[in-house]
């Protein structure tokens, strides 16, 4: 175990707890999961007095090895996603390499590891969107051909979210696009006689694409007292929040003088 | 029957919705049936809690009941606790909310508008508020059995 911890230059330690700081980030862990698992990792690796700040866009890891060298490292957020099961492989991986102290190669090797474990079959999410749209219209009152409908138009959702996001859009016209496209469907369904509440079925339909992560995980940023991460995960479910207004708004507004609704 | 229908029906529906955001967020394996028991329990504490008045506390109450499964679930399964969280709650985020309060703007009707905008808000923060009691509480919690363990390990070893 000596000669492991022995190998891994201070640089090298710096690159795998940023790499895994930026895997925890991007899939969707907290800041303070972030910050605290980069000062693990440097504790166990026997460097004190380590610097991390964390904002969803951005990631600053600092420290100064005995010789007196300062190193640091920045990493610059662009797209998240939430991937919960790549959190919860590089939180174990995290573990395991405060436990045993691994070298750079093994940590690369399980880093590439996580970054390849399987997602759900498109299918599957475009399966799941619809069951999500079938199950709030559901709860929320509607008839089961209402149900029907939403879940109609939560398949509506997928793609269209899918190709936004493969073309690198922003969050807020991701959101805009994929609640227009729901709208849509629904004012389509509805004018060709499959649910009576149109509400009902745009809604079921859009708690696909509300802002829950922004939304639960900005109090839990606060309480942590990372008030500037808060403050920027708070602004970030105000405006998916607008942007699934605005997307439905606009279909209702164009739509509705010509099928009626 | 009623029973089934008013409230069973719905809670089965809140669990295939968490169950279908799992796939969403690419949750695998126990946590595919644990993690939508949380929006289960969520929502009959939502509908059992009818006699309050207003969404807004009737949310509040229902985001305290389905935030206990948080602590313990992330030990039993070896996962964060970011998931429970996020499944659990999703069904109480205002989707509908957002959604007629651009309707009334459209519709032009002001006043219901920026009600139903505040209120969307209030649901929201409630929402939040629940969060922050829930985690707070697992915080302290946690820090006290640290802090009692050590304490006791301590003792039991100078003796």
């Amino acid at each position: 175990m000596a000669e492991e911890r022995s190998d891994m230059s201070r640089d090298q330690l710096l690159n795998s707890a940023a790499d895994i700081a930026v895997l925890l980030l991007e899939n969707g862990g907290e800041i303070y999961r972030v910050e605290d698992s980069v000062q693990r990792i440097f504790r166990a690796y026997g460097v004190a007095g380590c610097q991390v700040f964390v904002i969803p866009s951005l990631i600053i890891i600092s420290f100064t090895d005995g010789e007196g060298h300062s190193h640091s490292q920045i990493r610059r957020m662009s797209a998240q996603s939430t991937d919960l099961s790549r959190v919860g492989a590089a939180n174990d991986l995290c573990r395991r390499v405060c436990r045993d102290c691994p070298g750079y190669g093994q940590i690369q090797r399980d880093l590439e590891a996580c970054r390849r474990l399987p997602v759900w079959p498109l299918w599957a999410q475009a399966l799941a969107c619809g069951l999500v749209g079938f199950s709030f219209t559901f709860i929320f009152g509607g008839n089961w051909w209402d149900s029907v409908g939403a879940s109609l138009c939560g398949l509506a959702i997928f793609p269209v979210r899918h190709m936004m996001i493969r073309l690198r859009t922003n969050t807020f016209f991701v959101h805009l696009a994929a609640s227009f496209a729901a709208a849509v469907t629904a004012l389509l369904l509805r004018f060709w006689g499959l649910g009576q509440n149109l509400d009902l079925m745009i809604i079921g339909a859009l708690m696909n694409l509300v802002p829950g992560l922004a939304l639960t995980s900005f109090m839990r940023d606060i309480i942590a007292g990372d008030l500037l991460a808060g403050i920027i995960r708070f602004i970030e479910s105000f405006l998916i929040g607008a942007a699934i207004a605005l997307g439905s708004g606009f279909a209702l507004t164009l739509l509705r003088p010509v099928l009626g609704g | 029957m009623d029973l089934f229908r008013l409230y069973l029906l719905p809670c089965l529906f809140a669990f295939l919705a968490g169950a279908a955001f799992c796939f969403i967020f690419n949750l695998r394996g126990r946590m595919l049936v644990l993690a939508p028991l949380g929006a289960a329990v969520g929502w009959l504490v939502y509908l059992l809690a009818a006699p309050l008045s207003g969404d807004i506390s009737r949310s509040f109450v229902a985001t305290l009941a389905a935030g206990p499964f948080s602590p313990w679930l992330p030990r039993v399964c070896k996962q964060p606790a970011t998931g429970f969280i996020l499944v659990g709650l999703l069904p109480f985020v205002p989707g509908g909310g957002i959604y007629y309060t651009m309707e009334h703007c459209i519709a032009g009707e002001i006043d219901l508008f920026i009600t139903t905008g505040i209120h969307t808000l209030g649901v929201a923060g409630a929402l939040a508020a629940g969060v922050l009691l829930v985690s707070s509480f697992m915080r302290l919690w946690g820090a006290a059995r640290h802090h009692f363990r050590r304490t006791l390990s301590h003792k039991g070893g100078s003796t």
